[in-house]
């Protein structure tokens, strides 16, 4: 078959006109985009909720049982807040990607691919502290069950019991991390980078 | 959400006593982004079907990738401002979809019953030789790498050198001598699949 020819059957390619409808499909589109939106934005509101309600809490505790005002509750509460914060920071930032990528998306190709690269460089980057924030998590829980479980000072078991719960727990969310950056985030960068090459020449 | 205008609404005649805006005539540039989709999804549908077919081959991940596209269409049409011909914006819109798009199974089962409808079936024309032969070409787009499946689809699509630098941003130069090489290399297998027979 020549060139020609591949020509001649690519446009006998059937190319039937819209039918359906449009307003239907508008609507479902809608729809989708509020469903692809919903659960981040939930998140953040959760979280900010979180972070507000949370010292509001730690003093109304301490209003009515004097022990919780103590110093090892009160690093245990702005270690938390610290988790809060930087969960939240990461979250905005990944919103602030999708939101770069949205405006590039009627560019050339070289541009789409180039905003693309640099988001997953940014992911990456994220990725790579929230590996540290892993320990800082352990330890956050940690003394957050410590700091509760002090009082009585009678049985360890309980909190035991909790200790592990929360390895097993950050744990859990770490190797899904890791997992994530490995199969996904390691061999999506090489083929955007590979892509990209190609685009520039 | 409700209609953006995106383009400045059609002024008034000053001849007009009526104050009535004049509505936009035929086949005029459409105004809104409701408008502007409805004409992607009439006359370039075809092209969206044409992008998808080459970068997913099942019919799952076609409509997968269809979905995806249309949202993006939408999402991107309150930006476009013009500068470019309306298949040119679109085009670029599909391509750089389709190359950052990653099948999810759980999406495609969520989104299935929406958009299913929507994909028309390039591969099955009139004559079933046609539709076997163009299953086959297909497939052998699929198998070139992204950039290069981008610029033949172009080429077959009849895209001059300056819209397709205009959608992918690669120099004229560039483009033909890529081109050419595609193109070697597509009659190279069509000539061994003769030779086998």
């Amino acid at each position: 078959m020549s060139i020609e020819e591949i020509e001649q059957l690519w446009a006998s390619q059937p190319l039937p006109a819209g039918q359906g409808d449009p307003a239907a499909l508008r609507g479902q589109i809608h729809r989708e985009i509020r469903h692809h939106l919903w659960f981040r934005y939930f998140l953040v509101a959760a979280i900010s909720f979180c972070i507000v309600i949370s010292p509001v809490l730690f003093y109304l505790n301490g209003q009515y049982a004097a022990h919780y005002n103590s110093p090892l509750n009160v690093v245990s509460l702005a270690l938390r807040q610290i988790v809060g914060i930087a969960t939240l920071y990461f979250l905005i930032r990944s919103l602030r990607r999708n939101r770069a990528m949205l405006r590039r998306r009627g560019d050339t190709l070289q541009a789409v691919i180039a905003t693309a690269l640099a988001n997953i460089e940014s992911e990456m980057a994220d990725y790579n502290v929230g590996f540290w924030g892993v320990l800082f998590g352990l330890v956050t829980g940690g003394l957050a069950a410590y700091a509760n479980f002090q009082y009585p000072q009678a049985d360890w078991r309980p909190l035991m019991g909790r200790l592990a719960f929360i390895i097993v727990l950050v744990g859990g969310a770490a190797r899904a991390f890791r997992q994530h950056y490995r199969k996904n985030l390691v061999p999506e960068h090489d083929r955007l980078q590979q892509t990209l090459a190609e685009l520039r020449d | 959400m409700h209609a953006t205008t995106i383009f400045p609404a059609t002024p008034v005649d000053p001849t007009d006593n009526t104050g009535i805006r004049a509505l936009p005539q035929p086949g005029s540039m459409p105004t809104s982004h409701e408008q502007l989709f409805d004409e992607v999804y009439r006359q370039h549908r075809g092209l969206i079907a044409k992008v998808t077919h080459a970068f997913a081959l099942e019919r799952p991940d076609r409509e997968d990738l269809f979905q995806e596209i249309l949202v993006a269409v939408w999402l991107a049409l309150p930006r476009f401002k013009q500068q470019s011909a309306l298949p040119t914006y679109v085009y670029r819109v599909a391509f750089s979809c389709a190359m950052n798009w990653k099948r999810s199974t759980r999406r495609y089962r969520r989104k299935i019953d929406c958009f299913a409808q929507e994909l028309p079936n390039l591969t099955e024309p009139a004559d079933p030789r046609d539709g076997e032969r163009l299953r086959w070409l297909y497939a052998k787009i699929h198998q070139l790498p992204p950039v290069d499946r981008t610029l033949m689809l172009l080429h077959l699509d009849q895209q001059s050198y300056d819209e397709i630098t205009a959608i992918t941003g690669l120099n004229k130069s560039n483009i033909g001598v890529r081109l050419h090489r595609i193109k070697q290399q597509l009659t190279q297998l069509t000539e061994e699949i003769q030779n086998e027979h």
